[in-house]
């Protein structure tokens, strides 16, 4: 009876997959079937502690690997249940909201497919029991997105795209279509996954096993025998080079900023539900593990480069993803920067979290940023997607005055800056200074600065956008467009979600400690009780200075950008910066000519000068014509082509002679 | 008796079959001679899928043959993944010749249902026979009957300069099968028997008899298939033949008789030779690497779809050549799941392809495509399901391969160490590059502004097509259904010493 309760928590994930597929036959249906089943997730999801006991396994036998019987199975614990249950319930609103969003869109029925296959995915993502299973969610999301941002393939509406068209970063092009972003999200993704798999095969190798709890009770051996063969940064590295990948850290951030675009329904999607969330997933799920191992094999300082090395990449791109933000004139950008920025601290968090004594609650703090985002970043895209709409422009500038005739949507959005810019006491502001304070506290300044100075950036460039969309007045075209609110069906969802960024900051810490303190020992008490922990406890200095940085950020926007000032950049030097920033440090422009135009480039020399320079001229033209000049004779014996071309076998034999000669010495010796 | 023997009786049903409709050519209309093929491939495709379900490892009756041992058909965990990747196959896409052909019979001026069907059938029951067989002399001999028909099928019924390249082919493939009959020839002479299944003396003592020429023999037959995978280096022979062949030759040629040649690697000399291989471990790898990079970055620039699918296929055969080059069971068993996985996918993209050509007027040309998904929602879908089997991503079988290859790579990253990290490097360049030319020719094809309104393959066309790639999900979501027999094998060879860990 237990066991079959344990089946129904299967439902979590498999619900979406079940209804993507319903979807493909009751097509016009689709949108009901999605709601319905993500709703019953979600439920199936928050209730799961109440059905089975915390941590526990449901697997069934899956296949062989060799001796080893592979499972299938879902691993219900603190995180994965929170973590789920914030996932499914967001993305029910997001569902809700695409019904109208995407009525009557040309490739509905593909977009209800991929929409639920990416819940499905995502959910068990963060429900797998192993990491194959994992894996499967986790590729699963990467197809889903693919599909997803590329929806709009034929890329003939311009309002889709992402740039502006026309404009060269250092002879790149800087504009890129619907089925371009696509293809890039797709191979950036995927690369990271190369590692990350090889990594689960260095896993294995070593423990024997690919399950969740098995490599956490295993973990003390697997950093004993990795370290003394020197593996141990490699493995790491290699092992979350998908994590960071997926999570758009940099070096890979670049996919996110062009997935956009998707339609805005899926934007939120990837960014507050799904997607680049798993990558904060997977290193919640196994950095317990190796602060706990390490601590317990007396390897504490191995891993010392590794942490160091995360917490500067969260730091690096929180405050660099900031700064392009800061100048960028496209609604869905700046709010793609900001969520790389955002997933930057949660990162941060999770670094830091190695270098002080109570690190269960800076990794607290990173779950918690997650939340957080969630609910503010999911509103601010099914916002960004109304304004698109009805100004049919997806630049900021153009949106001016919308306040007058969207109130709703505008406090949703104000709502959601607030937490975003992390202004107390929405949700924002608490997770966010943890992180800031655990970054402090684990002694690393550089981090800190930058994301001292992120934070800065953040309440800026949010409230640059507010300013100049819902204080500043319409223009003379904003007078003949016929601008209005949003239908309910569409408001509902992302003013529910700009509440709740508020209700969940107040009850966050108070009274008692709250809510904060209610997961936190949910899930690191109950769930992952190895680390040590700690009463949740704010600093006043590091309030105070989060604060303050926030508000003068705020401040500093409303100020410049408010009645429509026009910021006129007179020196060269700042012109330049601008540029810099806005061309995203020309980084996209250096992949482009590094490795995109170099292997285009080494493929079209290779394809000219081996390929047929060199083999096809060798064995099909020189070896050939060379035996037909001197070998006259051999001519009378044979008739007509097929002689010609055995002598080519002369040729082949040639090149096996070397590999072989060389396969026959290395066999000797 | 009769269960004794029912797999040869079934395997010569379709020679038989294909000898009558020879003789009918003309005679009968194309359709009857299609679906009398494909009944008759159905026949040994239903009857080892039965018999391997019934028995697990199944032997045929020896039939003794002086001076070569004994001839024998089997199936057992090794080589089901290839067996069930073949029937699926090769039945499925005689339906799809149909249509195909009735286009090309077209263009060429003559219909010749019967001399076609008579080759196919030739052709596809010779790739089911080289692997059931237990001696090099009959592996032999249903090779050569593969090489000849497929020869013919270019020949007759391929594009472009198709007598040259028929030719080129030809020899190639030949050069190949040489190397693999000397060696063979040398194990024959001094073991005094051809049967390499069961082994005749332990692989222990099979060494020491042997000494110095095992390591000839092992060469040479790596070498001779090294052509027949077109492995970097010997690989110019494939572009040419599978881009020329006629479509759904190229769907047979291309993942299933080029991927015969790492199963005949693994078959012989892994399971016979692993101590010699593992010394000349570094040359395999470095081969895979450079195959798999070498044929990514081809088909990166290629314009002829087909022949963008023919560097594809060397580029896949470099996955199955690293699988096999970790030499570790996992690597193995993610190889011979490759082989599957690469059937699925391939036979898909090729008719994919096969479509354009014989409903587009031999539209080939990547150029001159783009949003044709638009146009042919079906074709671009069954084509998106290939290329995810080949670049791996769930929900298709391509999964568990490159997910088992990549899992022998991190172990053999343990074993190498430090060093083992210049192999990372090239790994991620090689395995990345897949996606990339993959989704990259998908764009280019598929989407981005309509140039031109594709015309959808018909129902003949798209229901082959659809069950393929239906087992290719069915299979991912019941890996056990291809993974656990050779799973089962691997381990008792394991544990009674047989291969290396």
């Amino acid at each position: 009876m237990v066991k079959m309760i344990g089946y129904i928590l299967f439902l979590i994930w498999a619900l979406p997959m079940i209804a993507a597929g319903l979807g493909l036959v009751l097509k016009k249906q689709a949108p009901f079937i999605s709601i319905v089943t993500i709703a019953l997730s979600f439920v199936i999801s928050a209730m799961s502690p109440l059905l089975v006991k915390v941590p526990s396994v449901i697997s069934y036998p899956w296949f062989a690997l060799l001796g080893n019987q592979i499972r299938f199975g879902i691993l219900v614990d603190g995180l994965s249940v929170i973590m789920g249950s914030v996932v499914a319930f967001v993305s029910l609103l997001i569902a809700i909201y695409s019904y109208k969003y995407m009525y009557g869109d040309w490739g509905h029925t593909r977009y209800w497919y991929f929409f639920s296959f990416f819940v499905g995915s995502m959910l068990l993502l963060v429900y797998a029991s192993n990491l194959i299973v994992l894996l499967i969610g986790w590729e699963g999301t990467t197809l889903a997105s693919y599909a997803l941002i590329g929806h709009w393939y034929t890329d003939e509406d311009e309002e889709r795209w992402v740039g502006d068209k026309g404009r060269y970063a250092l002879g790149v092009p800087m504009w890129f279509t619907p089925s371009q972003s696509g293809v890039r999200a797709m191979v950036v993704t995927s690369f990271g996954d190369i590692g990350f798999i090889t990594g689960i095969g260095m896993l294995y190798k070593v423990s024997g096993t690919i399950s969740i709890l098995g490599i956490e009770s295993k973990i003390v051996e697997i950093i004993s025998a990795l370290d003394k063969s020197g593996l141990l940064l490699p493995f790491l590295i290699a092992f979350t080079m998908g994590a960071f990948a997926k999570s758009a850290q940099f070096p890979f951030y670049e996919w996110l900023v062009t997935a956009m675009t998707g339609p805005s329904s899926i934007s939120a999607l990837i960014h507050a539900a799904t997607m680049v969330n798993a990558g904060v997933y997977l290193l919640l799920r196994f950095v317990p593990m190796l602060i706990q191992g390490a601590a317990v094999a007396g390897l504490y300082s191995s891993l010392n480069l590794f942490f160091t090395y995360v917490l500067i990449i969260g730091a690096f791109t929180a405050f660099m993803m900031a700064s392009m933000a800061v100048v960028s004139n496209e609604l869905k950008l700046i709010l793609a920067y900001s969520t790389a920025s955002q997933i930057g601290y949660m990162f941060m968090g999770i670094g830091a979290a190695y270098f002080i004594s109570t690190p269960s609650i800076a990794l607290f703090a990173s779950l918690s940023h997650f939340i957080s985002q969630a609910l503010f970043k999911a509103a601010m895209f099914m916002a960004a997607g109304v304004l698109i709409e009805e100004f049919s422009s997806r630049y900021i500038k153009d949106m001016a005055g919308a306040y007058s005739k969207m109130k709703l949507t505008a406090i949703a959005f104000m709502l959601a800056s607030l937490s975003l810019a992390g202004i107390p006491p929405f949700s924002g502001f608490w997770d966010k200074d943890l992180i800031l304070e655990s970054t402090m506290l684990s002694g690393n300044i550089i981090a800190y600065i930058l994301g001292v100075t992120g934070a800065f950036m953040t309440a800026f460039y949010i409230f640059r956008a507010f300013t100049i969309i819902f204080v500043n007045k319409g223009d003379e075209r904003f007078k003949e467009k016929e601008i209005k609110e949003a239908h309910a069906v569409m408001l509902w969802p992302y003013f529910v979600l700009g509440l709740l960024s508020l209700i969940f900051g107040i009850f966050w810490y108070f009274p008692n400690g709250g809510l904060a303190s209610m997961m936190y020992s949910f899930v690191y008490r109950q769930s992952i009780p190895k680390l040590p922990t700690a009463q949740i406890f704010f600093s006043p200095l590091d309030v105070g200075i989060s604060v303050t940085v926030a508000l003068i950020g705020l401040l500093t926007a409303f100020y410049i950008y408010a009645n429509r000032r026009e910021v006129v950049l007179n020196s060269s030097i700042l012109k330049k910066l601008r540029d810099f920033l806005y061309d995203r440090w020309y980084i996209n422009s250096v992949y482009y000519r590094a490795f995109v135009y170099a292997l285009n480039n080494l493929a079209s020399f290779m394809r000219k000068n081996v390929e047929f320079g060199l083999f096809d001229r060798f064995y099909h033209n020189l070896v050939p014509r060379f035996i037909m000049g001197t070998g006259e004779k051999l001519r009378k014996f044979q008739r007509g082509d097929i002689g010609k071309y055995l002598l080519v076998l002369l040729a082949g034999a040639l090149f096996l002679l070397i590999i072989g000669f060389i396969m026959v010495v290395l066999m000797y010796g | 008796m009769m269960e004794g023997q029912i797999l040869t009786y079934t395997l010569a049903v379709p020679y038989l079959v294909g000898f009558v409709q020879l003789l009918l050519n003309k005679k009968a209309p194309g359709k009857i001679h299609a679906i009398m093929s494909t009944i008759s491939l159905l026949v040994p495709a239903l009857a080892t899928v039965i018999l391997f379900g019934l028995y697990g490892t199944y032997l045929s009756y020896p039939l003794p043959v002086v001076g070569l041992g004994y001839f024998m058909l089997f199936i057992d965990g090794l080589n089901w993944p290839v067996v069930a990747g073949i029937a699926l196959v090769t039945v499925l896409i005689a339906i799809y010749s149909y249509p195909y052909m009735e286009t090309r019979f077209r263009e060429l001026g003559s219909e010749d249902w019967g001399i076609y069907y008579f080759l196919y059938v030739y052709f596809s029951v010779s790739l089911l026979g080289i692997v059931l067989s237990n001696n090099f002399i009959l592996f032999y001999l249903f090779l050569e009957v593969s090489l000849i028909t497929s020869f013919l099928l270019i020949a007759l019924y391929g594009y472009g300069n198709r007598q040259r390249i028929s030719i080129i082919y030809l020899i190639w493939t030949h050069l190949g099968g040489f190397l693999f009959l000397v060696g063979s020839f040398i194990y024959g002479f001094v073991l005094h028997t051809f049967n390499f299944y069961p082994p005749p003396i332990s692989v222990g003592l099979m060494l020491q008899v042997l000494g110095p020429l095992a390591t000839v023999i092992v060469t040479l037959i790596v070498l001779g298939m090294f052509i027949k995978m077109a492995v970097f280096g010997v690989h110019m022979w494939l572009p040419y033949a599978h881009a020329e062949a006629p479509t759904p030759i190229s769907a047979l040629l291309s993942p299933v008789m080029i991927g015969i040649g790492g199963y005949a690697i693994i078959r012989i000399t892994y399971i016979l030779f692993a101590p010699l291989l593992l010394k000349a471990q570094i040359i395999l790898l470095i081969m895979s690497v450079v195959t798999i990079i070498y044929g990514g970055l081809m088909a990166l620039k290629e314009n002829d779809f087909k022949r963008l699918l023919a560097y594809s296929s060397i580029a896949q055969m470099g996955y199955m050549l690293m699988g096999i080059a970790t030499l570790s069971p996992i690597g193995i068993l993610g190889a011979l799941l490759q082989f599957f996985a690469h059937a699925v996918g391939k036979s898909i993209l090729f008719s994919s392809a096969g479509v354009l050509i014989s409903k587009n007027d031999n539209l080939r040309d990547i150029n001159k495509m783009g949003g044709l998904a638009r146009s042919m929602p079906y074709t671009s879908s069954l084509a998106l399901l290939g290329f995810m089997d080949i670049s791996g991503l769930p929900p298709t079988v391509g999964f568990f391969s490159k997910l088992l290859i990549l899992i022998a790579v991190g172990i053999e990253l343990v074993k190498l160490g430090l060093p083992g990290m210049l192999l990372l490097a090239f790994v991620l360049l090689g395995f990345g590059l897949t996606p990339a030319y993959a989704f990259l020719a998908m764009k280019r094809i598929f989407f981005g502004p309509p140039k031109i309104k594709g015309v959808e393959g018909g129902k003949a066309m798209l229901v082959p097509m659809i069950i393929i790639a239906a087992i290719g999900v069915i299979t991912f979501a019941f890996p056990s259904l291809i993974l656990n027999p050779v799973s089962s094998f691997l381990h008792a060879m394991l544990v009674l010493g047989g291969v290396i860990g």
